[in-house]
């Protein structure tokens, strides 16, 4: 009888029913199930509006006479129509300054996370496909990582390599580096024995080829949770160093930096290092609400 | 294990320290100085020869209990470490009390009452806690408990409530942590059926929480204590900048500018030393909570 009712149907049921299918893909599951968590809504919408007004920030901010150059005149101004944020000991518009090291701050954090990633892959991957000697060797050689704090790690690279954006990256990234490869080989070691990688390599393709086109896509979900995370961790830590003056360097604007010329002002002008410090706390908190949604949407367990 | 993870430390840092730019000798002498003194300088410091002569040199050394001489300050390494770590383990031990206790605490708290105001307060708090910078945490604390309300001194080592406002700016992101381990383990916990099983013959629910829940549901949150006891000894760094500590992480900033080799080498193996005997004082600990492991080393005799 299904038979027949099968060969009934026309050919614009079918097309509606694999678009109904379509919808159902595991992207459009998550984002729905992700939808749902208004705080983590919220979190995306807070990080969309910053990463817009970063991005935008050259259009309305010229960043020489607005972030560099000094106005002694205007200097330790409060808030005011004029400067929204109030002026900083140099003179300098708040706002324009916290807008600027939001750009800083951007790049720097996913940079950072998007080399600790490659290689966490490449070094998670190889050790978790290989197995034996090669796991050996790399697990052992992360375990060494991980047992200098990574504060310390990446004062070391920064004090001896010097103070400059790239060395802050490398530091920053070289810390992030075991962490992910940890999190990839696992979900690697998970799904090397299931069954599609058993066909896949029957249909003769190369070990470089399954980690890439089977296993990683296949491990993606907790990655991505975990690089959200560190992107709100590796912010916070930017500034840190950045405080201690060893990421970047004043004059340019960083969170962590103006918080350290705000410093010696702070008892007569509190309102310096308030909104720094908001700022670091709403990037860093839409983040963590994006990461934690993220994290609830992929879990199979809550989608019920 | 110990032993491997402490060499390839020592190696790492000294690669990193010897390849930058700058001479110890022509930053001590000046450039002006001629370059015969500072030749016997570099001997006298024993910075002559090739990069494993040097390493091999400084590793004997250390095998035998000499972390060699400050550059800058002529002192044995061991001395000028020893001076400054009492106050990084002050504040590292203050951090630690603060998050696992209040961790553990509002964890259960907010296990318990799930879905509950408290819960979201608990949850709300949490996610606040591990967005705010530390250093920034310890400049509001100033700010209000220093300087307004004059209820804290702004700096200083002497007394045990000077550790107070940097003990609760080091936690903070541990203490985020905690809580966040210790609730969703709980959570675990409390669905289990033997918690079932103790609810159903009839134990009070302080038993049941404390006895039956608690005891399984600390095992992972023991772990992330010990981890993070080990990263806190080198996690002072910034709050000691901010409050003025000295400490291990001022000696190490003031040490690498300075590229006071010996002096950067001898505490960065102290701290690694240390987290590592802390992982393995956690392993064991882990063993006394936790019967089904201490069981598995019986059975291995």
């Amino acid at each position: 009888m299904s038979e027949t009712t099968n060969k009934t149907i026309s050919d614009a049921e079918r097309a509606a029913r694999r678009a109904k299918y379509k919808k159902k893909s595991e992207l459009k599951i998550v984002w729905r199930q992700f939808k749902k968590n208004k705080l983590a809504l919220f979190g995306l919408i807070l990080i969309a509006i910053m990463v817009v007004a970063a991005f935008a920030a050259p259009l309305f901010i010229d960043f020489e006479t607005d972030v560099i150059e000094q106005h002694v005149l205007d200097r330790l101004q409060g808030p005011s129509s004029e400067h929204l944020l109030g002026t900083d000991a140099y003179g300098r518009d708040i706002l324009s300054r916290l807008l600027w090291a939001a750009r800083v701050s951007m790049f720097t954090g996913f940079t950072v996370i998007a080399i600790g990633i490659v290689g966490g892959m490449i070094l998670g991957a190889t050790a978790g496909y290989l197995g034996g000697v090669v796991d050996n060797l790399i697990m052992r050689f992360i375990d060494i990582f991980l047992a200098i704090p990574f504060t310390l790690m990446a004062i070391s690279i920064v004090a001896t390599l010097g103070n400059s954006i790239p060395n802050l990256i490398l530091a920053l990234s070289l810390a992030l580096i075991p962490k992910f490869t940890r999190i990839i080989r696992s979900s690697v070691i998970g799904l090397k024995g299931q069954e599609f990688i058993e066909a896949a390599k029957l249909c003769g393709a190369s070990g470089p080829v399954i980690v890439l086109k089977h296993i990683i896509p296949n491990a993606l979900g907790p990655i991505i949770v975990e690089a959200t995370l560190a992107v709100a961790r590796t912010i916070i830590d930017i500034a840190g160093l950045s405080f201690i003056g060893l990421g970047i360097q004043p004059p340019n604007p960083e969170w962590g930096a103006m918080l350290s010329e705000a410093r010696k002002y702070m008892i007569q002008y509190p309102y310096l290092i308030m909104s720094p410090g908001i700022a670091i706390i709403l990037t860093a908190g839409s983040l963590t609400l994006i990461g934690d949604g993220l994290r609830d949407a992929l879990d199979p367990k809550m989608r019920n | 294990m110990l032993i491997p993870v402490l060499l390839g430390v020592s190696i790492i840092i000294y690669s990193i320290m010897s390849l930058t730019p700058g001479d110890a000798a022509t930053l001590m002498l000046g450039d002006a100085a001629s370059a015969e003194s500072v030749a016997k300088l570099r001997a006298e410091l024993g910075l002559d020869g090739g990069f494993v002569e040097r390493y091999v040199r400084w590793l004997t050394g250390v095998l035998t209990g000499d972390f060699g001489i400050s550059y800058k300050s002529r002192n044995p390494v061991f001395m000028e470490v020893f001076q400054r770590f009492p106050n990084t383990v002050k504040l590292a031990l203050t951090a630690i009390a603060i998050s696992s206790i209040f961790g553990v605490l509002f964890g259960i708290l907010s296990a318990v009452k799930q879905y509950t105001l408290i819960d979201n307060i608990v949850v709300a708090g949490t996610l606040l806690l591990s967005s705010v910078p530390d250093f920034w945490l310890g400049l509001m604390m100033i700010l209000l408990f220093a300087v307004k309300l004059k209820w804290l001194p702004l700096s200083g080592t002497d007394h045990w409530y000077n550790f107070i406002m940097p003990g609760i700016a080091a936690a903070s992101h541990y203490l985020a942590n905690t809580i966040r381990m210790t609730r969703t383990s709980m959570l675990d916990v409390i669905r289990a059926d033997y918690v079932r099983t103790a609810r159903a013959k009839g134990c009070a629910e302080r038993t049941v929480i404390f006895q039956h829940a608690l005891r399984n549901a600390l095992l992972p949150v023991v772990t992330l204590i010990g981890v993070n006891m080990g990263w806190q000894l080198g996690g002072t760094v910034i709050t000691e900048q901010v409050f003025a500590i000295p400490g291990m992480g001022s000696l190490m900033i003031q040490s690498i500018r300075q590229k006071d080799t010996p002096v950067v080498l001898g505490a960065l193996v102290f701290v690694a030393l240390l987290s590592s005997l802390i992982n393995l004082a956690t392993d064991v600990l882990y063993a006394y909570i936790d019967p089904r492991i201490k069981s598995q080393y019986v059975k291995a005799k």
